[in-house]
């Protein structure tokens, strides 16, 4: 119940959630010089990779582009709900050439601390995801 | 030139103060940390870069003391201390100020070199105040510079041309410090403002300061007396705070953000 509250009341429920998402692409397509497109097909190509092996939360699925001293550092942040038990067909052979930046992805098992209502909603998205497609 | 304290042999640490988009507290921010620094007893000049819309003398109170500017330095119309103006408060802060006749390229990279060298024998600090934009005003305000202090508030707009900024300082070589301005702890509390953590995380450089939104600000603007003047400013502190840190004194950066509402600490005492 307290924890119920608490989140209605908690950070994620402030407009300060959408402007860090708002500026984290804004931020890459200007780092990397990507245009809206390009950012949107790499976003899409790289979700479908990975949700060929795992269950992810969608919405908190972030690309981040940082400089790092004198490199820059590509980061993909995916929430991983599970693994598939059966890796996702695809059509296209994936293409494993990342160029020299440095891929990262980090995994962030929410399933162990996210609360019931949380999970109904991954499944739920699951679900919907599933018929999508 | 006659100035409060006598000056070690050793050059001015020369910083440049910018943000990519205006509005945001450059000029605020020279003025306070440059009478911050007077008042813990460097020899410090701030230099108003933005030819054209010239307003650290007004921010200052000098406005009526302005004779002859930068550009009158640069094109030795001047001698180099006949242009810089002592403060009323502090004999250890002077003010080079910007024309306001001219254009911002008016003067060449080149010149703003050679006009800053001499008082770089002059000064311990020289606290640079760029133009908003990445045009030849900031580039500039950036060519004598060897460490900047980029101000940003917790706002998408200024946040996203900071980046651009820090971009290309990097380029320059430059490792810029940030500055957190106008933050309100409620706001960030109540999950409606990024929070420093926030900041930092997107822009990817070290903090050396955060100011909180503060009324005595406008309230010393009006007066023309640097805010750090102000004991009950927490503005005015968090600046003084800022030029401690640029004197090398290990200063630990507090913010207030962390939530204390009632449910978190009744989840404190709960266990939670």
């Amino acid at each position: 119940m307290l924890r119920v509250l608490k989140n209605l009341f908690s950070k994620e429920s402030g407009s300060k959630t959408q402007a860090k998402n708002r500026l984290q692409f804004v931020l890459v397509q200007d780092r990397a010089g990507l245009n809206n497109e390009e950012l949107a097909s790499f976003r899409k190509e790289l979700l479908n990779v990975i949700e060929k092996y795992f269950i992810v939360k969608e919405g908190d699925f972030g690309i981040d582009y940082k400089r790092d001293g004198n490199t820059t550092k590509l980061t993909i942040k995916s929430p991983v709900v599970a693994k598939r038990t059966v890796v996702k067909q695809d059509d296209k052979s994936s293409n494993n050439s990342y160029s020299q930046e440095k891929l990262e992805i980090r995994s962030k098992n929410d399933s162990a601390s996210s609360s019931d209502s949380n999970k109904n909603e991954n499944s739920k998205n699951f679900k919907n995801k599933k018929a999508a497609n | 030139m006659s100035v409060g304290n006598t000056k070690t042999t050793k050059l001015a640490d020369v910083y440049v103060v910018t943000s990519g988009k205006g509005g945001v507290g450059k000029t605020t921010t020279t003025a306070s940390i440059g009478a911050a620094l007077a008042i813990k007893g460097k020899r410090t000049l701030v230099v108003d870069a933005d030819i054209g819309l010239r307003n650290l003398d007004v921010i200052l109170g000098l406005e009526s003391r302005v004779v002859f500017n930068i550009v009158d330095v640069a094109k030795k119309v001047c001698k180099p201390n006949q242009a810089t103006i002592k403060s009323k408060k502090s004999p250890n802060l002077y003010l080079l100020p910007a024309s306001q006749t001219d254009d911002k390229d008016v003067i060449t990279e080149e010149e703003v070199k050679d006009t800053l060298e001499w008082y770089r024998r002059e000064f311990d600090f020289i606290l640079i105040d760029s133009p908003a934009g990445i045009e030849q005003g900031f580039k500039n305000a950036c060519v004598a510079a060897s460490n900047a202090l980029v101000v940003t508030t917790p706002e998408i707009s200024a946040i996203r041309d900071a980046d651009r900024v820090i971009g290309l300082l990097s380029a320059r070589s430059i490792e810029p410090k940030l500055i957190v301005n106008r933050i309100d702890f409620n706001m960030v509390r109540r999950g409606d403002m990024l929070s420093v953590t926030d900041v930092e995380d997107i822009l990817g450089i070290e903090t050396v300061g955060i100011v909180e939104r503060d009324e005595h600000v406008i309230v010393s603007a009006n007066c023309g007396d640097p805010v750090v003047y102000n004991q009950k400013s927490k503005a005015g502190s968090a600046f003084m705070r800022i030029a401690s840190r640029l004197c090398g004194e290990n200063i630990p950066i507090v913010s207030k953000e962390k939530s204390n509402s009632i449910f978190t600490k009744l989840g404190k005492c709960l266990g939670f």
